[in-house]
């Protein structure tokens, strides 16, 4: 009979966040919203940093007819349009031009403001079109000359598919990996407060104190479903930014689908680093909640929990060594850079996975001296 | 004077009607208990009256003028005190009676005059510079019925003042009330100690499912019902207004 | 405003005492920042394209002069002439992933070798493809003798000469995120705290206007909050200072970083707008909330969003239109960037400040018109 003292404190919690729909709400659909907007944003980021608008300023709207007709095929980002160089200053810091190109009597000018990243990528483009426009302006047989006398050209990448995800993934699974590993610590530090350190305030601690049940095992108990809720808020999180990625960057999720689709090794990996993350997490809040009898006191220390489970996220970003993807937390975008390489390694996996029971399992024991000593 | 006529008082969130209609008269200069049973709407009644709750319909009457729940005049004359108000754990009473003081604007000397009263009454003195959360519950109570005293209200409203104390600070509370009667003060007590109301109200008021169904002196409650005690008379009053309501509510239903 | 300065000092002493408070809201911003910095520390000097001592632009099939064209990265970028065949070249060792390859063999058919995945060799490459068409050109141009073509110039009219590019990328998380982690605590105790132990009623029955006893609750959420972003900011500012005259490496972000005595003037007046913001929304939600636990919960997608709006900011690359000026937070994050790189237009900051000052007057007359509800009260 003892053994089942633990199922059934699990089974009692369960049924506590069922019966708390803000909780259920947090716990799932702030994960699966946060993951899903972010994906967007790093997509809509995506095509926002190579693109760019720039404006040409002729002097009258013959001119500005014929060289949209001719050169808007070739500078889709430049508008054409009339003015002069009074107007430049204006239309650059409107934020829709980065680059403004003016055409006065002897010169072109193109004009750029080198503190604006933006501005200085329209350059190239600029210096290509300003040129375009010397020889147009001239004559229109004399531009179809200079086209004609220009030579085929061809753009070899060499880039392997994966060196093409490379950039993206590290700013993605970066940003998505911080984000999921926040919520998930967010929901961890919400639960444990409520379930750990308000029993104390709820005045429920001496029911349970005065039950002929070990208080370890109670905790234990509350640390499991703890554990399982975690879990899930970082599936919804994760389960979110894949189908994010399928959904906005169909391109780059179809490459990751060829690579990562030869071999079923992705979904132990990523079930793997987010129980590693899981575990960790538990057991980082588990003892903050056990060490307080005020949810205030729990809830402000539980900020420091935040910080190092949000620095751990950012580990890879400053550290390119291998010993990173030891690290419960911060393996995370070394393995999703692995799935996406096809080269899921389980040694690295595993020994992360099983410092982080290991933790775990001393957490319960430290968090139930904490909680019986806070509590007395 | 308060009068309350046909307060009612429906919560919007869940539907609940805590206080159907009570009508109830309560005179400066006497101790009036509100007796009923748990869910009867005593609490919600008495928050009415201390401006933290608005009535769904129905008025309330300081002196004439009806209540509303911004108005800081009826604030200042009146103090609530229940178990589910309490005070700031960091701070010491002395701490608690300059900011709480400060609130109701008394000057400092005011402050410190009532203030010293107050607490060599309740035996706080010596206690001052400690923290409130150190304190007993006993201590925690009378410290918290001083801070309440503090502005010196006209009228008293108390919910279970004497709950779960001693004897020693019940009979210190219950000693104070009468004190605060004979000064005039109007003071409505809360209660499910039928020995207290029977000691020390002057008048009762009881109130069951959210009606009022008795206003009137002690000894006027069990003469009216026919019976020889207080208990005997609150039970009758209780059985045959809740089973009125069940048939009215039958009724309402079909 | 009877009562607001009691209130607000009421709360202040009350964080006062609580010595965990004080850890949580000063010690704390302390102890992550060491934390962050440590971790800096550790990220190796080196880059990714280490193996290269230059990046460098090969052409085959046309004699170009070994050239250094610039500077990128600290490295220089050559022009170097390649006498292997392509094929083989790109697939050899003195061909990194940085570089890249004209092809010049067939003078019709340029061929362009490059890494896209790369971004040294993506922008060498946009650059050999101008330096191919500039060659073009200036053979027609040179053909056609008896015309004169306009002269192409070059403008930079950037304003003035700021080295605070990435910290004004980086000043609006590092100023959000503790800030929005710390109101959310402290709003979440002031007013959900003080209902959960009893002790707002006793506040609610004082004869103190609902505005005094908000305003005071809000301001004291505000003033802590800022007082512990303010430790945060200026131990990172003196750690870069103390780098730089220890001449090591800086990890707190901050070197080389110039700002004005206005600038970091018009930095805390927004940040106390934004404080003020933040603080009333927590105040105004923690009112619904029956605890401390409650509260925090439903301050998440608050807290949740203004992290995101501040994250998105650091992708802005240039200049951004009004309209973006009007979106809460991110225009605020908008400002501090246009003010630390010297390019805040008068227009936009006055836009931003009217638009925080109707949204926070908004947000104060729901506090005030929800404070009558009987959730509230109740």
């Amino acid at each position: 009979m003892r053994r089942r003292h633990v199922p059934h404190v699990m089974a009692s919690e369960w049924k506590k966040t069922r019966k708390t729909p803000v909780q259920l709400v947090m716990m799932l659909l702030v994960p699966l919203l946060s993951a899903l907007f972010l994906v967007w944003a790093m997509s809509y980021v995506k095509d926002f940093t190579t693109s760019y608008q720039a404006a040409v300023l002729l002097e009258t709207p013959a001119q500005c007819e014929e060289t949209e007709e001719l050169l808007s095929s070739v500078y889709p980002d430049f508008s054409f349009r009339t003015g002069t160089k009074e107007d430049v200053e204006k239309i650059l810091y409107s934020g829709y031009t980065d680059c403004v190109i003016v055409v006065e009597e002897e010169t072109i000018r193109i004009v750029y403001d080198s503190s604006v990243l933006s501005s200085s990528q329209a350059l190239k483009d600029a210096a290509d079109c300003a040129a375009d426009l010397s020889v147009l302006l001239e004559g229109r047989e004399m531009y179809e000359e200079l086209q004609s006398f220009y030579p085929e050209k061809e753009v070899v990448d060499l880039s392997t598919d994966f060196e093409k995800l490379n950039t993206y993934l590290d700013q993605l699974s970066g940003v998505v990996g911080m984000i999921v590993f926040l919520m998930m610590a967010s929901n961890a530090m919400t639960i444990a407060v409520r379930s750990i350190t308000g029993e104390k305030e709820r005045q429920t601690f001496d029911t349970l104190v005065l039950c002929p049940v070990p208080l370890r095992k109670i905790l234990l108990g509350k640390s499991l479903v703890l554990l399982q809720e975690v879990f899930a808020s970082g599936i919804v999180g994760i389960g979110a930014a894949i189908a994010g990625m399928a959904i906005w960057n169909r391109r780059d999720f179809t490459t990751v689908c060829r690579i990562a689709g030869r071999d079923i090794a992705w979904l132990p990996a990523l079930l793997i680093i987010i129980l590693t993350a899981t575990c960790l997490i538990t057991a980082i809040f588990i003892v903050i909640g056990s060490a307080f009898a005020e949810a205030k006191k729990a809830s402000l220390f539980s900020s420091a929990g935040m910080v190092l489970v949000s620095v751990s996220a950012m580990l890879p970003t400053f550290i390119e060594s291998d010993g990173v993807r030891y690290i419960p937390i911060a393996n995370f975008t070394p393995t999703i850079k692995a799935i996406c390489r096809n080269d899921v390694r389980f040694d690295t996996l595993l020994p992360a996975l099983g410092a982080a029971v290991v933790v775990f399992g001393i957490a319960i024991i430290l968090a139930s001296r904490l909680w019986e000593r806070n509590c007395e | 004077m308060i009068e309350i006529k046909n307060l009612k008082k429906t919560f919007r969130k869940n539907k609940v009607e805590a206080v159907r209609d009570v009508s109830l008269t309560i005179n400066d200069g006497e101790i009036f208990a509100l007796l009923g049973p748990n869910g009867a709407g005593k609490t919600t009644t008495m928050r009415m009256l201390s401006t933290l709750l608005s009535p769904t319909s129905g008025t309330i009457c300081f002196d004439g003028r009806e209540l509303d729940m911004e108005d800081v005049a009826v604030r200042r004359r009146i103090a609530f005190l229940t178990n589910e108000i309490r005070l700031d754990g960091q701070f010491t009473p002395d701490e608690l009676a300059a900011y709480y003081g400060g609130l109701y604007e008394m000057t400092p000397e005011a402050i410190k005059e009532n203030r010293d009263k107050l607490f060599d009454y309740f035996g706080i003195t010596e206690f001052r510079g400690r923290r409130y959360d150190t304190f007993s519950t006993g201590m925690k109570q009378k410290t918290s019925l001083a801070i309440c005293l503090l502005h010196d209200p006209d009228t008293i409203i108390f919910d279970e003042p004497t709950n779960g104390l001693d004897i020693l600070t019940q009979h210190l509370i219950e000693s104070y009330l009468l004190k605060l009667k004979e000064e005039g003060k109007c003071i409505i007590l809360s209660t499910h100690i039928l020995d207290l109301v029977s000691r020390m109200a002057d008048r009762v008021g009881i109130i069951v499912d959210g009606r009022s169904v008795f206003c009137g002196t002690v000894p006027e409650l069990p003469e009216s019902q026919g019976v020889a005690t207080v208990e005997e008379a609150f039970i009758k009053l209780y059985k045959e207004n809740h089973e009125e309501k069940a048939i009215l509510d039958k009724k309402e239903r079909r | 405003m009877k009562g607001m300065g009691k209130i607000f000092l009421h709360e202040m002493k009350k964080i006062g005492k609580e010595k965990s408070l004080l850890f949580g809201f000063l010690v704390l911003p302390v102890i992550t920042l060491l934390f962050t910095v440590g971790v800096t520390l550790l990220q190796p000097n080196t880059t990714k394209n280490d193996e290269a001592e230059a990046y460098v632009m090969y052409f085959y099939g046309m004699d170009v002069e070994t050239l250094n064209v610039g500077m990128m990265d600290e490295k220089e970028i050559w022009i170097v002439s390649c006498e292997e065949e392509p094929e083989e070249f790109i697939d050899s060792s003195d061909f990194h992933h940085c570089d890249v390859l004209v092809d010049y063999s067939d003078i019709f058919n340029v061929k362009i070798y490059y890494y896209e995945s790369d971004a040294v060799s993506s922008y060498l490459r946009m650059s050999a493809e101008s330096f191919v068409r500039q060659s073009y050109e200036s053979i027609y141009k040179d053909m056609k003798k008896n015309v004169s073509f306009r002269e192409v110039e070059m403008e930079d009219i950037k304003k003035k000469d700021t080295s605070n590019l990435m910290i004004a990328m980086l000043l609006p998380y590092m100023l959000i995120l503790p800030l929005t982690a710390n109101i959310s605590n402290f709003a979440a105790d002031t007013v959900a705290g003080d209902k959960a132990r009893g002790t707002f009623y006793q506040v609610m029955l004082s004869p103190v206007p609902p505005l005094s006893l908000i305003m005071g609750k809000i301001l004291s959420v505000s003033v802590i909050s800022l007082l512990s972003s303010a430790v945060y900011i200026t131990l990172d500012v003196l750690g870069s200072r103390i780098c730089e005259a220890l001449h090591i490496k800086d990890a707190f972000g901050f070197s080389g970083v110039t700002v004005t005595v206005p600038q970091v003037l018009l930095i805390l007046l927004y940040a106390v707008l934004l404080c003020y913001l933040f603080s009333n929304l927590g105040v105004l939600i923690s009112l619904f909330c029956k605890d401390q636990n409650q509260a925090q919960v439903a301050q998440l997608p608050v807290t949740l969003m203004c992290t995101l709006a501040s994250m998105l900011s650091m992708f802005r690359l240039g200049i951004s239109p009004s309209s973006h000026y009007l979106i809460p937070v991110y225009n605020i994050c908008l400002i501090f960037q246009d003010l630390l790189n010297a390019r805040a237009k008068m227009d936009n900051m006055l836009l931003v400040a009217l638009s925080l000052v109707i949204l926070a007057a908004a947000v104060l007359v729901t506090t005030l018109l929800s404070y009558r509800n009987e959730r509230v009260r109740a």
